[in-house]
């Protein structure tokens, strides 16, 4: 085949073959298109869209990058998953959108791989070697499973057939994707895999995004400094006049109406700022 | 940290939703068993540890040693239990009194149960008491063994102790939908935690 490396090079690893045979400036534009975090797709509708004889920059949908962004999520984020904001006004310029999606789906598409057909636990195994002597060995031999087993066989009713149990496996860290996308996985994996597959990072599926916090932005917005104590102090005193606050009704709708039209009034002048009304 | 915690609950109600009673699961073997899912680890580094326990890291996660005898290998310490931590914190923020404590609060009550504006989700609100005096919160974390004043996540995981890591006899009595209503310490169904408790396999 013509793509393969010379023959003196077949069995070698791609780290001891011969250089890359492009020259450099053929070899820029190859990683340019290939590194780029536009598919093919988006580039070859983007092109059409800006040669289309009826484009004019006058009627461009999103006239700033918020708004623009907010789009590309409307778009972009997978179905099944919802997000929930916990952004406050004293958290300054940061989005803190954590993206979630159900445990059920992720475990039933787990069980769904054809891979671990003989390889997963639903039965507790009881291991003993010929002197009578307990191994412990496989997830299924030791004395978490036997006790989650008695515990799911309670809540099964004791019926015929036996209760497996299904051991949920949460992991979070923080890792960066693509070099300077810093990413907060809270990954989920089930222990009644093999212990071989149980360790491959495909078999951890990522249930949520876990947002991360931009101590700078929220210092440049005046809060506290305390983690915990994070109600902003500017709007809501105390537990006692937040709740007044909210039990009101007259009072809330005055001050929706007023942060609506003051945010109507602002966003004139800047969409920035004004942006992350509370109450609007 | 709270932010993390309030987005872990969302998983952790999710999970509780599951573990109500066995489902009925279609495994990769094609035969549809009676299942029923279980919390089995948690799984991380240090610092995420630290984060999902809201303590500083200068503490041990599993045992009650103390930071100056850390070093040594083979001293064997009492296990903590996810139980009393939660116990603890929950007196200190809602009625005041510091672990060790018998008379009468010395404190007025940090945190008050509320909810989130935006995401309709429980959520402890600080006090006038808390806001005010910002050095009384650090004073009672100390008193605390250096864990912060937050809902731990984990805390309403069913049938799992986050600090011994293994099955806890009984259910959490948390609901979701009855937190406001009920008093934030009386948990009842709560049985005294019973790692690997042997009279349940006989």
């Amino acid at each position: 085949m013509s793509g393969d490396p010379p023959e003196e090079f077949q069995g070698l690893h791609w780290h001891d073959r011969e250089t890359c045979p492009f020259s450099r400036e053929e070899g820029e534009a190859f990683f340019t298109y290939t590194e780029s975090d536009m598919s093919r797709r988006a580039g070859d509708n983007m092109l059409q869209w800006a040669c289309n004889v009826a484009y004019k920059p006058g009627r461009l949908r999103f006239r700033n990058v918020r708004s623009l962004s907010l789009a590309v999520r409307r778009h972009y984020v997978p179905e099944g998953v919802k997000g929930i904001n916990f952004h406050e006004p004293l958290d300054g310029h940061q989005n803190l959108m954590f993206y979630h999606r159900d445990l059920l789906p992720l475990i039933k598409r787990l069980l769904s791989r054809p891979t671990f057909a003989n390889n997963t636990y639903t039965r507790f195994r009881l291991v003993r070697d010929r002197e009578g002597i307990r191994i412990i060995g496989a997830f299924n031999t030791g004395d978490w499973y036997e006790f989650a087993h008695v515990v799911a066989q309670k809540k099964g009713g004791g019926g015929p057939s036996p209760v497996t149990v299904v051991p949920l496996l949460c992991s979070t860290d923080a890792t960066v994707a693509r070099k300077n996308m810093p990413v907060y996985v809270f990954l989920v994996s089930i222990g009644c895999l093999g212990d071989r597959h149980r360790s491959e990072p495909g078999n951890w599926l990522m249930v949520a995004c876990l947002p991360h916090y931009n101590d700078q932005a929220a210092k440049n917005a005046h809060r506290p400094d305390r983690g915990p104590l994070s109600i902003p102090r500017r709007k809501v005193r105390s537990a006692r006049a937040f709740e007044l606050m909210r039990s009101s009704v007259t009072l809330m709708h005055v001050y929706k109406g007023f942060a609506q039209s003051m945010h109507q009034v602002c966003s004139r002048f800047d969409h920035g700022s004004s942006g992350d009304a509370r109450w609007s | 940290m709270e932010l993390t915690h309030l987005g872990v609950a969302v998983i952790m109600d999710d999970y509780n939703e599951i573990g109500k009673t066995p489902i009925r699961l279609r495994f990769p073997d094609g035969i549809y068993r009676k299942a029923y899912v279980m919390m089995a680890g948690w799984i991380a580094d240090q610092q995420e540890q630290d984060k999902m326990g809201a303590e500083t890291s200068q503490r041990c996660k599993q045992c009650k040693c103390p930071k100056d005898r850390l070093h040594e290998p083979h001293t064997v310490w009492e296990r903590r239990k996810g139980r009393d931590v939660e116990r603890a914190v929950r007196r200190a923020a809602f009625e005041g009194r510091l672990p060790g404590e018998r008379g009468l609060p010395s404190m007025p009550p940090l945190f008050k149960l509320g909810t989130d504006p935006k995401s309709k989700r429980p959520r402890w609100m600080p006090t006038a008491a808390c806001l005010q005096n910002q050095t009384l919160y650090e004073k009672t974390r100390k008193a605390l063994g250096g864990v912060h004043l937050v809902e731990n996540a984990l805390w309403r995981a069913r049938h799992y102790d986050y600090l011994m890591q293994v099955h806890v006899e009984g259910q959490s009595s948390y609901q979701s939908k009855s937190a406001h209503s009920e008093s934030p310490l009386s948990r009842p169904g709560r049985t005294p935690c019973t790692a690997m408790s042997t009279e349940s396999l006989s």
